[in-house]
């Protein structure tokens, strides 16, 4: 069944063009151009990505992108906008947009960075081999639910905190750099910076470590990146 | 101060708008060029495809068009001399410019009612400017189509235009500030139309040099506009 993209964008011509170009590659394509109707459409489950302008009738992009992810929705978004400061990129990405392409853009390079969110978002839905669920430290993680059970009492996780997690399992015992995490979790090279991975690190430590200071599953490894093991391991 | 500053806000909000105006044809277009050096397809689609583009480099070739027009009446000393101006035929000859785009859009409707030699100071491209601006207005903000009224009458003494539409309208707020440079209905994020921000200010700038006065209303959103133009007609002894 080909995957069904939702283009949501006011100009016509450009529509069209995303359109024609993207059936022509094998995707299935709806269009909206008003901010209100694509909630609506995203709502009804249809779509497996959004391509989403920012400059819209009804609600702007933004408020889009805003309003889906408070209500849980993950459907990856691909921002496809002619606002190109930093500013509007960065907001476009801590809303929740999973990437941001300004405009005028290469048809080509879209297209390659739609199939690459595609494999992601499979990679996101995809269990471990051991499971959805992790334990470790008398914590369990359910990975597909975004949710923890901890010592200290149940946590929600972000996606991209469970997926840092699913990747650090994957490689148990095995240093993953922080470059791998930007590519594999967030699949561009702009944003986030690395110390933002640092961050959400330190965030999960504050979680699942007895210690967060003298981690003994989620361990830095100087000048390279992070590793996990499931057995407590002092550094 | 904080006259300043909403002036630079606006400012910015017109760079946004330009920058926004100039990309999406530019974007069209690349994604075409694009396209059709890497597909195939059948002579009809293609010529669809050459005629979309067609009109993306009208609306580029517009849009400069329109920014030019506007740093020279913004320019001081750059206009014609007011001369004896046919206005009934000046307001004919800018409506019939843009009928044929209008019409060929298909959705709405012209309706042209002038009388016939009204005569004034003027310098006939600037007011074929003002009838134009106020007729684009009026197309823009009424994208459901509908009636288009272009009214011209000597109303005691005082030539008077009036552009009404069945469009979008306005609240009393935006009614207060629709004249000022750079001031577009919405925000820059929830736009309801394409273009920068300078159509209605142009249009007062040339009417107020004619000693003329322009005033817009609206009955609330959605129930449509209209602008009023008067300026001072030549007395019948001059009309002769």
């Amino acid at each position: 069944m080909p995957e069904r993209i939702l283009i949501v964008e006011d100009e016509e011509h450009i529509a069209a063009g995303l359109k024609l170009n993207l059936e022509a590659e094998g995707f299935e394509t709806f269009h909206v151009a008003d901010g209100l109707k694509a909630i609506a459409e995203i709502r009804s489950g249809k779509h497996d990505l959004v391509l989403l302008d920012v400059m819209l009738p009804g609600a702007s992009g933004f408020d889009v992108c805003e309003q889906i992810r408070a209500e849980g929705n993950h459907i990856p978004i691909l921002f496809l906008t002619a606002r190109d400061s930093d500013d509007a990129r960065v907001r476009g990405l801590e809303l929740g947009g999973d990437d941001y392409v300004t405009k005028p853009f290469s048809i080509r390079e879209l297209i390659v960075r739609i199939r690459a969110m595609f494999r992601r978002s499979e990679w996101y839905r995809k269990a471990p081999e051991q499971g959805s669920a992790l334990s470790f430290g008398g914590s369990k993680i359910d990975l597909s639910a975004y949710t923890a059970d901890t010592p200290n009492g149940a946590v929600t996780l972000t996606q991209k905190e469970c997926m840092i997690l699913k990747l650090l399992a994957e490689h148990e015992g095995h240093v993953v750099t922080r470059d791998q995490i930007i590519e594999q979790v967030w699949g561009y090279d702009r944003y986030p910076s690395t110390r933002t991975i640092d961050n959400l690190i330190v965030r999960l430590r504050k979680f699942f470590e007895e210690d967060p200071r003298n981690p003994r599953h989620l361990h830095t490894v100087y000048a390279a990146g992070y590793k996990f093991t499931q057995a407590a391991v002092s550094e | 101060m904080r006259e300043e500053i909403d002036i630079e806000h606006r400012q910015s909000v017109f760079l946004a708008a330009t920058s926004h105006e100039l990309k999406t044809p530019l974007t069209s277009l690349r994604m075409y060029v694009d396209t059709l050096s890497v597909r195939e397809f059948p002579a009809p689609k293609r010529a669809e495809i050459l005629e979309t583009m067609s009109v993306d480099l009208d609306r580029l070739n517009d849009l400069i068009d329109r920014l030019l027009q506007a740093q020279k009446v913004l320019t001081p000393g750059t206009g014609l001399p007011f001369e004896r101006t046919d206005i009934s035929e000046e307001t004919v000859r800018a409506v019939s410019d843009l009928a044929h785009r209008i019409e060929f859009a298909g959705k709405h409707r012209l309706n042209v009612d002038t009388e016939y030699g009204l005569m004034a100071l003027a310098d006939p491209r600037r007011w074929q400017l003002v009838v134009k601006n106020l007729v684009d207005n009026a197309v823009k903000y009424s994208p459901n189509g509908g009636m288009i009224d272009v009214f011209l009458v000597n109303r005691n003494g005082k030539i008077e235009l009036t552009v009404s539409d069945e469009g979008q309208g306005f609240t009393p707020d935006e009614g207060a500030r629709i004249f000022e440079r750079f001031y577009r209905i919405g925000n820059e994020d929830t736009r309801r139309t394409q273009g920068v921000g300078l159509g209605l200010y142009l249009v007062r700038e040339i009417v107020h040099s004619m000693k003329g006065t322009v005033a817009a209303h609206s009955q609330g959103l959605g129930k449509g506009s209209q602008f009023i133009v008067t300026i001072p007609a030549l007395k019948s002894e001059q009309n002769a």
